[in-house]
């Protein structure tokens, strides 16, 4: 299947730092891929890059087109979210909905309205009397009304409050996620969306310097919980990384058979975010 | 609706003093013709002294007034319509719908050129029928002021002189446009801060760049300010002298024949062109 972005050999400077250096992956239809890094990692440069936003150097291809060259029509196919606090303010309800029918070819305002009708958001309302949370709510019935096969989430849910946050990402991947389209989001709060990723990025000073489907994660990565007093002995096996929590040890192990593990205490799946602390640790490029 | 209709009908409902403001303008037209009905008496004259003087000088008034408050309007739209976007961040909602920045700046431009000197004729049309029919009904003997002058040739007179006047003042308009996509902040102080320096440097140090003298050109009035022969085709006052006469075509062949408006528009394509650059690549994250 082709991939719906392919990226290629992808840099981008400012000055003499490279807020992304060298980075090539694809994504297929039917992902939903979690970039995630810290704060100046380079994930705005590069989905700033795969939306046609600004110069860079490299290949990328998205939905059969450069971004750079087609930015307006690649949009008809795509949706993107830099932050959910952008809508107009000025605008009313009803106004905005004429807009998205006005130019964009594969909206169907039905299929907004009858998100919206879940919602406290009324057509005549203006933007600029809606509480954050609504605003949310209106972005995601927009989105939703799109016949979209990409979307691209920037940091969608900075500054909105958990129930919101949460709302948020299950009517994404609940009511809009198919297996015919993919969902790109980047984010530096890992916990939050980690259960509804399939694949995971780590980038961290413009390299991706983790990939992976997230059902592959238990059968490469597992956590051990030692006693402190035990640790001397666990850390022996090689652990990538390790940290004292309280009164115990956790070590993350890539690809050690859980049964060499047992004997030194409790075994698990590492979680997205520490994982991702042991790699950008590990990795001695903190 | 079409992109095109709809980033236009966008642009009405988000700066809405570009309708508000002429019906405030007609409203008072109204008042004051109904305070001052029957104005001719009031004048002195005897209704067979209202000449189509009178009402040409009455009209072309009206319509200067509405120009000169168009001018700034015009000028104020400019200079906030990309600014405003970049201001509240909506840029980033914008710019994710399918609408290329050039058309976006088009629409912009288009708006201002074209649809603002349509709302002026609109509303100097309507300021003329409601102050001729208000001073017919109230004058005894006046409801003859219809006919006093040929209508027909004066508005389509009229309409031309806007359109035309726009095409003229394209440099000026594009240059508003640019500052609002441009400047980091205050787009109304940079569009007018750098064109004076620039003639203050240009007056001191005898540059002969000329600035000075272009821009008199293409100011309302500007003839006032050293402005050349052409200056007098902005504004509206050429027009109250030939309200009666029908503008024949050599007069439009002189018009396009002068090569300060195809300069003009060259520095209007390029500052258009700019403009759309700007937005294009403008990273302001």
């Amino acid at each position: 299947m082709e991939p719906l972005i392919s990226v290629k050999n992808l840099s981008k400077r400012y000055g003499s730092t490279r807020a992304v250096d060298d980075v090539s992956f694809d994504v297929t239809a039917g992902e939903i891929v979690g970039l995630i890094g810290p704060n100046g990692a380079g994930k705005s440069t590069l989905l700033k890059s795969l939306l046609g936003l600004i110069h860079h150097d490299g290949e990328i291809n998205v939905l059969g087109q450069s971004p750079r060259g087609s930015r307006a029509a690649l949009l008809e196919s795509m949706s993107y979210i830099a932050d959910v606090a952008s809508l107009p303010e000025w605008i009313s309800v009803k106004r905005l909905l004429d807009v998205m029918a006005g130019v964009h070819p594969n909206f169907n305002r039905d299929r907004t309205l009858d998100y919206l009708e879940r919602t406290s958001v009324t057509t005549d309302q203006r933007v600029r009397a809606l509480s954050k949370g609504m605003k949310t709510q209106l972005h995601l019935a927009l989105i939703m009304g799109v016949d979209a096969r990409l979307l691209v989430l920037d940091e969608p849910t900075l500054g909105l409050d958990i129930i919101f946050r949460t709302e948020f990402y299950d009517t994404l991947a609940n009511d809009y996620f198919t297996p015919q389209r993919s969902i790109v989001v980047t984010t530096h709060q890992v916990e939050e969306i980690e259960q509804y990723l399939t694949r995971i990025m780590f980038i961290h000073r413009g390299r991706i310097l983790f990939d992976m489907l997230k059902c592959d994660i238990p059968n490469r990565f597992l956590r051990l919980t030692v006693e402190r007093e035990a640790a001397q002995r666990a850390l022996r096996l090689g652990p990538i990384h390790a940290r004292t929590v309280g009164e115990s040890e956790v070590l993350i192990f890539e690809n050690r058979a859980a049964a060499d593990l047992r004997s030194h205490g409790t075994v698990g799946v590492p979680g997205i975010a520490e994982l991702f602390v042991a790699k950008v640790k590990g990795s001695g490029n903190e | 609706m079409n992109k095109f209709t709809t980033l236009v009908m966008r642009e009405l409902w988000e700066h809405q003093n570009l309708w508000r403001v002429p019906l405030i303008m007609l409203m008072l037209v109204v008042l004051a013709n109904l305070g001052f009905s029957g104005a001719a008496t009031w004048l002195g004259l005897a209704p067979a002294q209202v000449s189509s003087q009178v009402v040409g000088t009455t009209l072309g008034s009206l319509g200067s007034i509405v120009f000169f408050v168009f001018s700034f309007l015009v000028m104020f739209y400019l200079v906030d319509c990309l600014y405003a976007e970049r201001k509240d961040k909506s840029i980033l909602f914008w710019r994710s719908l399918p609408v290329s920045d050039t058309l976006a700046v088009l629409v912009k431009l288009f708006v201002a050129a074209v649809l603002i000197p349509i709302i002026i004729w609109l509303t100097i049309v309507v300021s003329h029928v409601a102050t001729l029919a208000i001073q017919s009904m109230a004058g005894e003997g006046n409801s003859g002021l219809f006919g006093l002058i040929d209508l027909g040739v004066y508005w389509r007179n009229l309409l031309f002189i806007l359109l035309l006047t726009s095409l003229w003042t394209l440099p000026l308009q594009t240059w508003f446009l640019f500052c609002s996509s441009w400047a980091k902040r205050t787009p109304f102080v940079a569009a007018l801060t750098i064109p004076v320096v620039i003639i203050l440097l240009d007056q001191i140090f005898s540059t002969g760049i000329g600035l000075g003298g272009h821009v008199a050109d293409r100011i309302p009035f500007g003839h006032r300010f050293g402005g050349g022969e052409s200056s007098l085709l902005v504004g509206l006052i050429g027009i109250t002298s030939s309200y009666a006469r029908d503008l024949s075509l050599s007069q439009f062949a002189v018009f396009f024949r002068q090569p300060g408006l195809w300069g003009g528009l060259a520095v209007a394509a390029c500052l258009a062109a700019i403009t759309v650059w700007t937005r294009r690549w403008r990273d302001d994250s």
